[in-house]
């Protein structure tokens, strides 16, 4: 399966870029030789060279360069490029998570065709998890603003409610796979050899099932960042956030600022300012639209691999 | 009668399609002797693969038997516990699966699946797996078996993989083999080697066959008694001369005019399906089915099993019976 996928050249580049993406990530004060700090600082104004001020943030990107600052004069680009780690990092968790807890509960009953489940997933299936997550996550939040939480507590609960809403839909693809697999000739030889149970999902099921999972698994973080970014712009960020009110006392502003520097929310920060500084909401938007792309590189590699294996 | 190997009566076996009902297989009833090749014969759909499955208990997550007794050297496996039941499967019952293509795993090493029946039931210590599954290669016909032991499934032919069957359901030494039509992919001369193959394992070791086809050609050749099946039913039952010598049931007749012929290769495609009984009764007995169907919905009428002639069974409509139901 690995030596295949390596014969996928779009599977290699996607891979590339996003594994270059998390080395940038973390290396980019070293790289770019910049000071980390001194980069993601807050910028109040703008001044010339003999000090005057000559703007007050959002910065244009031709202010300040590469792609401007959002409305607290923070570089967008450094602030993306820090972010993608942990955007990457909390996507690949997220999904490697659903992806455990629902082969987990599948094979607990793996005959089970979970039909009560299926009736819920079809009922919810066109229902955005986003609205689902949305609700779930603003009901933790207004708990943390009564009885304030650790941060990392929040975040768990945060992290575990983005995995339970994928879980459902997996549960029923994967008992619709192993009931496929089971289904198979092979299997009923090797149960008409006498074989057990444990044996047979051991040594044919979950091989069998394996390919398959990198797939979903790779799906799975397309999704989970989807729903990242949805939950950005409904200003629903991980790990919290902290509520500023910027404006004047005429027309006060209140914006929530993400606590961990992930895309989503910088898009979300951003959003009550789409019109002033769009290169804010456009530039993590891009981002996420790049590592989806080649995500999808390697979903399409992989289901390459999967078709030339059937043949 | 106590050297039956196995003994099934009146089995019937039902399936839940979509909420519905469906009887696959009813009132089958069909005995093997040890050291015999039982023929059970019909079209495709007839029930003949539900009702082996049956026996070894394995039947698909949807299907249950609701009637019946399928007994082994006396013993009911029906209620057999499923801890038992694993003793029996491959080691003292085995299958060769019809789908030689589809029963072996295409990413499984075949010297590796051939073993893993012996591993199951700890026939052999694990450093003799190997050599024992080169004998078994070589026993079923492999001139090079350390190449075959290496190689994948989807890397041998039909002909190959069907005997790689044969070497895994014969590895633990059963003493009953059911064949689910074991060449129906083959071309005649390979044909000819995999049934040989089993008929040489069968009298080697006093073992018994139940030979699932739907070639009378093969059934004139290798069996002892013929069972004849359609729409999940037994319509005639005999030893394999009286069978050929004096068929009764009009669907017997059908099935062995079909048999290929060399000379006169085109008359064989003449289908069944288009087959509309010209005799429908025998010594005033209606047959049960009056047509050639499919489906079981044509035995909605109770029939039965009457021996036309001492140990030659066919099935007729019980007229009588369905009198007294409406009275
Ligand atoms: N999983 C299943 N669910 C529902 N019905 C089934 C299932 N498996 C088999 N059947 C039905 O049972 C009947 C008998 O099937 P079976 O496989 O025993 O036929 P067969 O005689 O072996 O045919 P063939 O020569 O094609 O192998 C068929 O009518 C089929 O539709
Ligand atoms: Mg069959």
């Amino acid at each position: 399966m690995i030596i295949k996928l390596l014969k996928q050249p779009q599977a290699i580049i996607g891979f590339l870029f996003i594994t270059g993406l998390l080395v940038f990530s973390f290396y980019w004060p070293s790289l770019l030789d910049v000071d980390k700090t001194e980069s993601l600082k807050l910028q109040d104004f703008l001044y010339d060279d003999e000090g005057r001020i000559i703007d007050a943030p959002p910065y244009s990107p031709s202010q300040v360069p590469p792609l401007g600052s959002d409305m607290f004069g923070k570089h967008i680009f450094y602030q993306a490029i820090d972010g993608a780690k942990y955007t990457i990092l909390i996507a690949l968790g997220i999904a490697l998570f659903r992806i455990l807890f629902s082969v987990g509960i599948t094979l607990l009953n793996p005959r089970s065709s979970f039909s009560f489940l299926n009736d819920i997933v079809q009922a919810t299936l066109y229902l955005p998890t986003a609205i689902l997550a949305y609700i779930l996550m603003n009901s933790l939040i207004m708990k943390q603003s009564m009885e304030p939480m650790s941060t990392i507590k929040l975040i768990m609960l945060q992290c575990l409610i983005l995995i339970g809403v994928g879980v459902p839909p997996l549960i029923s693809t994967f008992s619709r796979e192993i009931r496929a697999i089971l289904n198979k000739d092979y299997i009923t030889n090797t149960f008409a050899l006498g074989s057990k149970k444990v044996y047979v999902y051991h040594k044919h099921v979950l091989p069998e099932l394996s390919t398959k999972l990198v797939l979903l698994f790779a799906q799975q973080v397309v999704q989970t960042l989807i729903l990242m970014a949805h939950l950005g712009v409904l200003a629903i960020f991980i790990g919290g956030s902290a509520i500023v009110v910027l404006g004047d006392i005429f027309s006060p502003m209140p914006v929530a600022i993400p606590l961990a520097g992930e895309w989503a929310g910088i898009i979300g920060m951003n959003f009550a300012k789409i019109k002033a500084a769009p290169w804010a909401i456009l530039t993590p938007l891009t981002f996420f639209a790049l590592l989806i792309f080649a995500l999808n590189l390697i979903i399409q590699g992989i289901q390459n691999c999967l078709e030339t294996h059937k043949s | 009668m106590d050297q039956h190997i196995l003994q099934i009566k009146n089995l019937r076996v039902s399936f839940n399609k979509s909420k519905q009902k469906t009887t696959a297989v009813n009132d089958v009833s069909l005995q093997i002797e040890v050291g015999q090749t039982v023929a059970l014969i019909g079209e495709s759909g007839s029930g003949k693969s539900i009702t082996s499955l049956s026996v070894l208990q394995l039947l698909p997550s949807n299907g249950q038997v609701e009637k019946g007794s399928i007994t082994f050297n006396g013993k009911e496996l029906l209620k057999m516990p499923e801890k038992e039941m694993l003793e029996i499967r491959g080691n003292e019952i085995s299958m060769i699966f019809q789908d030689a293509i589809a029963s072996l795993n295409p990413s499984m090493k075949v010297g590796v699946q051939i073993t893993e029946g012996l591993k199951y039931h700890k026939l052999v210590p694990k450093e003799e797996l190997k050599t024992e599954a080169l004998q078994l290669l070589e026993q079923v016909g492999f001139k090079n078996p350390a190449q075959v032991y290496n190689q994948y499934p989807d890397q041998l032919s039909g002909g190959m993989k069907q005997r790689i069957l044969i070497a895994m359901a014969i590895s633990c030494k059963p003493k009953l083999l059911i064949a689910d039509e074991p060449t129906t992919a083959l071309d005649v001369t390979i044909q000819r080697q995999v049934l040989d193959l089993i008929d040489y394992y069968k009298t080697d070791l006093n073992a018994s066959v139940l030979l699932i086809t739907h070639d009378f050609g093969v059934v004139a050749e290798y069996a002892d008694w013929v069972y004849v099946m359609l729409g999940g039913h037994i319509v005639e039952s005999a030893d394999v001369y009286t069978i050929f010598k004096n068929p009764v049931h009009p669907y017997t007749k059908a099935l062995i005019g079909s048999i290929p012929n060399p000379e006169n290769g085109q008359e064989r495609l003449k289908s069944i399906q288009d087959y509309t009984f010209e005799d429908t009764s025998y010594n005033g007995k209606k047959f049960a089915p009056a047509t050639y169907t499919y489906d079981s919905s044509s035995f909605d009428a109770p029939s039965s099993l009457v021996e036309v002639e001492p140990m030659h069974y066919v099935r007729f409509y019980d007229v009588e019976r369905k009198v007294v139901a409406i009275g």
